[in-house]
């Protein structure tokens, strides 16, 4: 078996006149799902890639100059990962505008790396046709040819660069194996635009039988053997989707995930906010008390810290997801998860970016990428706040704390506070749930679009691979989201200290956000707030944890003291049917710059995050008005 | 698009052995004889080897029993039972046989 070596016709003869040298820009990168594209633009293009959103659509746009080949001159476009050019699916047109150069903002590429998978060559090779007929210079990598080998598959690269008219390598991405092959096709293409183009029959593009025909004649002449199945992966599956012992494996993994999240990921962020808080105020003693310092530690640090501490949360949750999807896993979860996603009208994919919500919606959010149903994906990216996140602990526990009394129930193992905790997670799977069904019912019902679930081979996830991911989702978040909180952080930390009077800031209570909680509370008066908690409201729009922090200045405490001091201040200044109806706000309303953030970015549009900022805080209202009505008749 | 009326007809004039995916026991092995259902569906179904011809095999059922898992030109696709009904098959004789 030839490998790894460009297989292709002498072309002096097929091509006639030498075309001039053309200067090249772009290549673009395509390839049905699963094929291991994304796997080889991170091997050819390392850590400097770029990531936006196509105009007008959710579909991401992944670019990256090809350094790792040592061709810096060359942007390298990642296209979604599609079956077809038919322009059925979103992602398919945006395939077939990049690649005939009709993309505003994306220069027409100058030759294509066609991605297919070698262990699946019938059904891949039907993309081939399709993109041949685009006419563009086009490699044609066979990707996994370790897998090939290992369970006995073979290929004849030369016999098939002579059937489809271009040139043919087998390489493997994961292993870096074969890709001396790219470089060398760039140079000639470079040189040559019609470069191992010969022309072929092909069949009629629109049908997909057709297409399906034309492949397996292609690999039946080529004497292609598709390998054995993947006895692992059968044994596997035996146990891993087993009617008892798959949903117990399953409540397992997702217990231990959790487990970690929250015993590892909590007490990092913790520790990461002191240290940031301590490396502020001492940083902070080397400048002159003046505004500027109060700027930079108060308004510029604190957003700075607002955004890392969600950091050591979302790279832990981004590596479970990472090792669960490269592994295989992750079909397998969602296959057992199904029939119970389907009962609120979303399909088993939602599960996993569901359960991460209850760590951080900012993540759980990025993580609904793995649903191609775009109808789902924004259904999923709707409910996901409403599960109880990490920031909105430090709210719940303040408020519990001080009007909850430590009372135990049967012999001590039920507190009533561990009720009230619970009652609170309870409120918030209730929404979305609720929320679901809504969105299913009304606005998002015309839905044709079946679940169709591709199982897999079970995989060892790789170092690369999976850092490659967490590096590509933190610097995401990092950048995208830090840029609007710090903003918004900045924009209250000014809101806060203005006007200023004889060159004096003012304090909170005299400044334009003291003003402005002072001026709703008649607005809030009704579900048991004063206007301290309507600042405390107010400043936590950034971030929910951000209200302690407020309340505790507002209170006016002693920071050493302040946890303490806060809930006998707060026992005195709010009625217990204010309190309770506190944290219900919390539990519904979408106080948070971060997801606002990360929902207009991963949907590409404005409208989405101001209706659910709409909705969250307007079903917060209502629930807090009611809780506070009620408590207070009773009580 | 309505597929009512030639699901009715395939289970009054089909052979015996024509029978929906839906139907077919975890084991059974058929080749696709159609598939009824909308462009956009039947389209990706084409991509991943549902057409007429292909061999199909029914590997396993999830644990809560729907959807079923389908091994169709060497990949696994998992199909909830509302789609798989619209998905015909021939079952392959023997196959059958043992399914009576």
């Amino acid at each position: 078996m030839s490998c790894h070596s460009t297989a292709t016709e002498p072309i002096e003869d097929v091509a006639p006149a030498p075309v001039g040298t053309v200067r090249m820009r772009t290549v673009a990168l395509i390839g049905p799902p699963n094929c291991g594209k994304s796997t080889l633009f991170n091997r050819l293009t390392g850590m400097r890639q770029k990531v936006a959103n196509y105009p007008g659509v959710t579909v991401e746009h992944h670019s990256g100059k090809m350094k790792s080949i040592g061709r810096n001159d060359l942007t390298l476009i990642d296209l979604p990962g599609i079956y077809s050019l038919a322009t059925y699916s979103e992602d398919a047109r945006v395939a077939v505008e990049v690649l005939t150069g009709k993309m505003p903002g994306v220069p027409k590429p100058d030759c294509v790396l066609l991605v297919l998978d070698a262990t699946h060559l019938n059904r891949q090779l039907m993309l081939a046709a399709p993109v041949f007929s685009i006419g563009l210079p086009t490699l044609v990598l066979l990707n996994m040819s370790d897998q090939l080998e290992a369970r006995g598959g073979q290929l004849d690269t030369l016999a098939l660069a002579r059937e489809l008219g271009h040139p043919v390598a087998l390489i493997s991405a994961s292993q870096g194996k074969g890709l001396e092959v790219i470089p060398e096709f760039l140079e000639r293409a470079g040189k040559r635009p019609d470069y191992g183009s010969r022309p072929v029959q092909l069949p009629v593009l629109q049908s997909a039988a057709s297409c399906r025909s034309w492949a397996t004649q292609v690999t039946a002449r080529t004497k292609y053997q598709s390998p054995a199945a993947s006895l692992w992966t059968r044994r596997l599956d035996s146990v891993l989707l087993h009617r008892v012992f798959g949903p117990l494996i399953f409540l397992a993994v997702v217990v231990a995930v959790f487990q970690v999240v929250f015993t590892i990921g909590q007490p990092l962020s913790d520790g990461l906010g002191t240290l940031l808080t301590s490396a502020g105020a001492k940083a902070a003693m080397l400048l002159p008390d003046n505004w500027l310092r109060a700027l930079l530690r108060d308004g510029l640090w604190n957003g700075v810290q607002s955004v890392l501490v969600f950091l050591p949360q979302i790279l832990l949750l981004f590596l479970f997801i990472g090792v669960l999807e490269d592994s295989g896993y992750l079909a397998r979860a969602a296959l057992i998860a199904d029939r119970v996603m389907r009962s609120i009208g979303l399909n088993g994919k939602a599960f996993i970016p569901l359960l991460s919500a209850y760590a951080c919606a900012v993540p759980a959010i990025m993580a609904t990428r793995t649903i191609e149903n775009k109808r789902e994906r924004i259904a999923t990216i709707l409910i996901a706040p409403f599960m109880t996140c990490s920031a909105r602990l430090p709210i719940y526990t303040l408020i519990i704390a001080a009007f909850i009394p430590n009372q135990k129930f049967l012999g001590g193992v039920i507190g009533l506070r561990a009720m009230v905790m619970l009652g609170l997670y309870l409120l918030g799977f209730l929404a979305a749930l609720i929320t679901a069904k809504m969105l299913n019912s009304s606005v998002m019902k015309a839905s044709t679009a079946p679940f169709i679930l591709e199982l897999p081979q079970y995989r060892w996830p790789t170092v690369t691979s999976l850092g490659l991911r967490l590096y590509d989702r933190g610097a995401l978040f990092l950048k995208k989201a830090g840029t609007v909180i710090l903003t918004v952080t900045f924009l209250v930390w000014v809101l806060s200290v203005l006007p200023i009077h004889g060159g004096q800031f003012s304090d909170l209570t005299t400044s334009v956000i003291g003003h402005l909680g002072h001026w709703i509370e008649p607005a809030i008066q009704p579900l048991g707030f004063n206007w301290k908690i309507g600042i405390g409201l107010l400043s936590s729009i950034v971030a929910r944890e951000v209200i302690v922090g407020t309340l505790g200045t507002l209170y006016g405490m002693d920071p050493a003291t302040h946890a303490l001091g806060l809930q006998a201040a707060l026992r005195h200044d709010i009625t217990l049917g204010g309190a309770i109806a506190l944290v219900v706000f919390f539990a519904f309303a979408m106080q948070c710059t971060s997801t606002l953030a990360v929902v207009r970015r991963e949907t590409n549009s404005w409208k989405l995050p101001a209706m659910q900022f709409l909705y969250m805080t307007g079903v917060a209202y209502v629930a807090a008005l009611v809780t506070n009505q009620v408590i207070m008749r009773l009580f | 698009m309505s597929y009512s009326k030639e699901d009715q007809l395939g289970r009054i004039c089909g052979s015996m052995d024509v029978t929906a995916l839906s139907d077919a026991k975890v084991g059974s092995a058929g080749v696709v004889e159609r598939v009824d259902l909308p462009d956009e569906v039947s389209h990706y179904l084409a991509h991943l080897g549902f057409l007429p011809g292909t061999s199909v095999e029914v590997l396993r059922r999830a644990p809560a029993g729907d959807p079923h898992v389908y091994r169709i030109d060497g990949v696994e696709v998992g199909l909830r039972n509302e789609t798989a009904k619209h998905i015909f098959l021939r079952l392959n004789s023997d196959v059958a046989e043992k399914a009576k």
